[in-house]
């Protein structure tokens, strides 16, 4: 079945605002001529007059996962404001085009990409026919890098965390560069934060949004080495474990235990889609709910992080949608789509991890719908009923050196309180979770859930049912456990507290 | 207790691990937590396994030499992490009050909006006036999440004032607590003062703690801002008259001290008139002065001001009569002394803050010399008969005194009111520089909506010279008759009277009217494009996307920058209605 030209298409497919107008506009202009698609709407074809002599040909194939958008315009990556003039021109007025028998070139391509599909899936599925001597030198290569990285470990603490000067870490930083030459940028990125660490900022007088700066470059000293200290031992535990799935992949080949895969994530292993398919980490039918949503820049992976929480209205799981732009390209991808209605992923993937495991899926595998009352009925239903199951299951989580140290949970809400500059969420059985902005958060909260709940209360006390998305972490000053608030769910009034 | 223990170990790891990991064998604490760790092991065996691991991890720490060294600490230092992580509770959370009931605000921003707005709040770069501006008109910057954004803007160079005006008042009482916590009274810079008066002017009564604090420890910065906050939102409160004399009396900063005179208008002690008097002499605080004695509550402060009213209108005439030969040289005046004509005219605005028939009684004669402001002055406290004195003048010709004369035949109700001003539409001299002045007066008075006969005398002036001022009228009672007519100019007419009639059609909103309004959009006057653009975001139509984006793709060259108006329309347009 072709994929369904519609506004979830195209907010799926548009990279900038200005392209869909424009294209419009083309629309308008009558600048497409000879506009044709199939019988079964999977491909579309047309030519467009830009400011050349001859037009630009353009065509969609919606046949597979991901449409095909070409064009022979010099705009590159596609979709330009030719094709995606062609896919509203399609949704608004199908009767514009002509049916017709698809161009042979056209059918050619798709074949190869089919052709492509099949393969990639068939390879996906089957035992990894590998190159067992490149593997082994990549191999190598890494548990070398990791060697190396446990050589840097030792020697930053054989001298003294407090010792980490602007020199060191600048040396750092240059060592890290050579952990992503050697297949491991998880690991170039630990090293990196922990380099990030090393000076306080001095204070140049000017005031800057505090989201403008790299979280913890404000902390006083004794903070700042204890994250210090954090870093180091999940360095640590990176190198160990590391190195204990390297050596065994020397020794016996590809290993899909779960356990490994979390480790070679961590490394920074790239999945695709259809490798996590084939290693049973895929959903159909997966119902999501959007909970949450943020986006920032990190200045240490030269990223913008932009990533949903998405709540599982079967299982309850608050899963991640996640995309990084590196800021040296961040024009030419897509910015991530927030999803204000729920949505249907006929199929997905699911990474390995933790507590909040990250999704992805092809566009064709998402349909949209209006939000019902029983989808906050099912919000409030898949909540944590209250802080033990909450806890046990961060607690869990951080017992691992490896996994991060935050968790996001939604838990059902009996009451929110005010206590001293914080607030505290209380559920039915009285138990209390202190929510406060963490010095490491990317985005302040704690005022804006005060001003939401402060808005939904019915005789002082929180109105029923709410339910509040927290970011659970471990306090720097005393370990203890806090909650960040990212989103508040009150009856069927949704806010989302963070950006 | 284990607990204890394992976090006493954690601290000294730590320590060490910042001062140096060849330091860990000759660590005293280390040692003890060692002992420490080994009698609870044996304490507690099978049932704590994990306190024996850790006490030897911390003896092979305190054992190791040389390159170990780190090795063994970073390893102690993973497991006591590990069981610091397993034995974590949650904060403890004490002291529980009910949380304040505050008023909702929305989240109307998808996240990709709020991304955008929030990078043109914080960050600097081209376009973001616009952003905010777009945003401000859409009404979705009045988003719970861009209010820490927007407190912070307040104080960019570039849009502060935008959104210290236009923004932060969109999220009313909702901003303040927020706002309360941003002021920093060690620094007490600009905006820390720009922060006190919007809190101030969104909740008077809480921040009444915030005032007094600046008064008493701010610096000039913020005192000056707490007292134009006094003055401007908490007029008279009892609270601060102590305070504020206090600064009146010791105060050395100019711009302090005139505020300070502001903020005691409403007072009605004898030391407040008595400060407020004297500072009426200089000419550095005459204003301030004058503002705080408009405003007084002092029984005896109207007596005075008609008194000195009367003093210096007769030293103004004095000083107006023709100086013979033989009269000697005036004295020179003492510097920043005010001049009586000046300082009569400031009291007449400064009467006019109050009422009482004696100040229309002082104020009527003095019209002929000191215009407008005698006029004004006399409109709140004038009888009938005293207000259609003023209302008279709307039939002479003496342009200055329409503004009052107008406002005073509005007070005279709404019968009045239409008789005195309607004949300035068919005025003989309404296509001179005088009629067109009384009918900018009558224009801008006009706001009574229900007299139907308003828009009956605007439609019978379509054809004539008046049109530009009928028009107006029409729009703002959105007179469905006029559609016609005003199509009908719309097709034919020029300059002002096109202007008007597009914004009128704007105002009325009747989809019909778009491609005529349309139709001016390459006009070679900008006044006339920029009446087309009002006009089309005023219909508050969906469908005129479409149709603008229909003329704007039949451009021969839609991207070139004659066009940018129509690009630009097209964006605002696109803005707020998404999707079409």
């Amino acid at each position: 079945m072709p994929i369904t030209v519609n506004e979830d298409l195209l907010r799926a497919v548009v990279t900038k605002d200005k392209a869909l107008s424009d294209g419009r506009t083309l629309a308008k202009k009558g600048a497409y001529q000879n506009l044709r698609r199939t019988a079964d709407d999977s491909l579309l074809w047309g030519e467009c007059q830009g400011s050349g002599a001859k037009p630009y040909v353009l065509s969609i194939d919606l046949a597979g996962d991901n449409p095909v958008i070409r064009c022979t315009c010099p705009v590159k990556p596609p979709p330009c404001k030719h094709t995606l003039g062609l896919l509203a021109a399609f949704m608004d007025k199908p009767a514009q085009f002509a049916v017709a028998e698809a161009p042979a070139e056209l059918l050619e391509k798709r074949s190869k990409n089919v052709e492509r599909a099949e393969k990639k899936a068939e390879a996906a599925t089957k035992p990894k026919e590998v190159d067992k001597a490149a593997l082994a030198k990549k191999t190598r290569v890494q548990r070398d890098a990791l060697d190396l990285l446990e050589r840097l470990v030792l020697d930053t603490a054989s001298a003294g965390l407090g010792t980490l000067d602007r020199a060191k870490a600048t040396r750092l930083a240059e060592q890290a560069r050579q952990m992503n030459d050697a297949y491991l940028p998880g690991a170039a990125e630990a090293l990196r934060r922990l380099a990030a660490l090393s000076e306080r900022r001095e204070d140049d007088g000017e005031e800057r949004f505090y989201q403008l700066e790299e979280p913890g470059h404000d902390l006083p000293d004794d903070l700042r080495h204890r994250l210090m200290a954090r870093h180091v031992t999940r360095l640590w535990a990176l190198v160990r474990k590391g190195q204990k799935v390297l050596d065994e992949k020397l020794d016996e080949g590809e290993n899909a235990a779960d356990t490994e895969a979390v480790v070679e994530d961590l490394l920074g292993h790239v999945w695709e889609l259809a490798a996590l398919k084939a290693q049973g980490h895929a959903r159909s039918d997966l119902r999501l709910f959007e909970l949450a949503d943020e986006r920032y820049r990190d200045n240490v992976r030269e990223e913008r992080i932009e990533q949903g929480f998405l709540l599982d209205l079967d299982r309850g799981d608050i899963l991640v949608d996640r995309k990084f732009r590196p800021f040296a390209a961040i024009d030419k991808i897509k910015e991530k789509d927030s999803y204000e209605r729920p949505v249907t992923l006929r199929e997905a993937g699911i990474y390995p991890g933790f507590i909040n495991r990250r999704v992805r899926w092809e566009i064709s595998a998402l349909a949209s719908r209006p939000t019902v009352a029983d989808d906050f009925a099912a919000v409030h239903a898949r909540a944590l009923p209250g802080l033990d199951e909450a806890l046990k299951r961060y607690k869990e989580q951080i017992r691992n050196p490896l996994a991060p140290d935050d968790a996001v949970v939604l838990i059902r809400a009996a009451d929110l309180r005010r206590a001293g500059e914080a607030l505290a969420l209380v559920d039915a059985k009285g138990a209390t979770l202190l929510l406060r902005d963490s010095p490491l958060a990317r985005c302040r909260t704690l005022n804006n859930l005060a001003m939401a709940a402060g808005a939904q209360l019915a005789d002082g006390k929180l109105r029923q049912p709410a339910s509040l998305l927290v970011r659970l972490h471990l306090g720097l000053a005393d370990d203890a456990i806090y909650g960040q608030p990212l989103a508040l769910v009150v009856g069927t009034n949704h806010v989302r507290l963070g950006m | 207790m284990p607990r204890d223990t394992i976090r006493r170990l954690s601290a000294d790891v730590e320590r060490v691990l910042v001062a140096g990991a060849h330091l860990a064998a000759a660590d005293p604490a280390l040692a003890k937590d060692k002992a420490a760790l080994d009698g609870l092991a044996a304490q507690l065996g099978a049932k704590a396994p994990v306190l024996g691991q850790l006490a030897a991890a911390a003896g092979k720490a305190i054992g190791a030499g040389g390159a170990d060294a780190a090795r063994e600490l970073v390893a102690l230092a993973t497991m006591t992490a590990q069981v610091r992580a397993a034995q974590a509770q949650p904060a403890p959370a004490t002291g529980l009050q009910p949380l304040t009931a505050r008023p909702e605000i929305g989240t109307p921003c998808n996240a990709k909006e709020l991304g955008e707005l929030y990078t043109a709040l914080v960050e600097s770069g081209k376009g973001r006036l616009e952003r905010v501006q777009q945003s401000i008109e859409r009404g979705d910057i009045a988003d719970l999440r861009l209010v820490e954004p927007l407190i912070h803007a307040m104080n960019d160079g570039y849009i502060g004032d935008l959104v210290a005006d236009q923004a932060v008042p969109r999220l009313g009482a909702a901003i303040v607590a927020p706002m309360r916590g941003s002021i920093d009274f060690a620094k007490g810079r600009r905006i820390d003062g720009r922060r006190l008066r919007a809190v101030v002017a969104a909740d008077p009564a809480g921040s009444r703690d915030l005032l007094a604090r600046a008064l008493a420890e701010g610096n000039a910065e913020l005192r000056e801002s707490a007292l134009d906050a006094i003055a401007d939102h908490l007029r008279g409160e009892t609270e601060f008259e102590q305070p504020v004399l206090a600064l009146v009396a010791k105060e050395r900063s100019g711009g302090v001290f005139r505020a300070a005179l502001r903020a005691l208008a409403g007072y009605s002690s004898d030391a407040t008139l008595g400060a407020l008097t004297a500072a009426l002499d200089d000419a550095r605080t005459v204003h301030a002065a004058a503002e705080g004695l408009g405003h007084s509550r002092h029984p005896r402060a109207l007596e005075w001001m008609l008194a000195r009213l009367d003093q210096a209108v007769q030293a103004a005439a004095a000083a107006r009569k023709p100086k013979k030969k033989k009269d000697a040289e005036p004295a020179k005046p003492p510097a920043n002394s005010v001049a009586p004509a000046d300082m009569a005219a400031i009291l007449l605005q400064a009467l006019a803050r109050q009422r009482d028939p004696r100040i229309a009684a002082a104020a009527l004669p003095l019209i002929a010399d000191y215009r407008e402001v005698a006029a004004k002055a006399a409109l709140d406290s004038a009888d009938a008969g005293q207000l259609a004195a003023i209302a008279d003048h709307l039939g002479g010709d003496e342009a200055d005194l329409f503004p009052a004369a107008a406002m005073a035949a509005v007070r005279l109700g709404t019968e009045q009111a239409f008789q005195r001003m309607s004949p300035a539409f068919t005025a003989k001299d309404r296509e001179k520089k005088v009629g067109l002045a009384r009918l900018d007066a009558v224009l801008e008075a006009v706001t009574d909506e229900a007299d139907p006969r308003w828009a009956g005398v605007a439609l019978k002036q379509l054809d004539g010279p008046a049109a530009a001022y009928a028009i107006p009228l029409l729009g703002r009672f959105k007179e469905r008759k006029a559609l016609k007519p005003l199509l009908a100019i719309a097709a034919d007419r020029k300059s002002k009277v096109l202007e008007a009639a597009l914004g009128a059609l704007g105002q009325i909103g009747d989809p019909s009217a778009t491609p005529a309004i349309l139709a001016h959009h390459n006009s070679n006057s900008w006044p006339v494009r920029w009446a087309v653009q009002h006009a089309l975001l005023a219909m508050d139509d969906p469908s005129v996307v479409d149709q603008v984006r229909t003329v704007y793709a039949a451009q021969k060259d839609p991207d070139s920058t004659d066009n940018w108006h129509l690009r630009h329309l097209l964006r605002k347009l696109e803005t707020r209605f998404p999707g079409k």
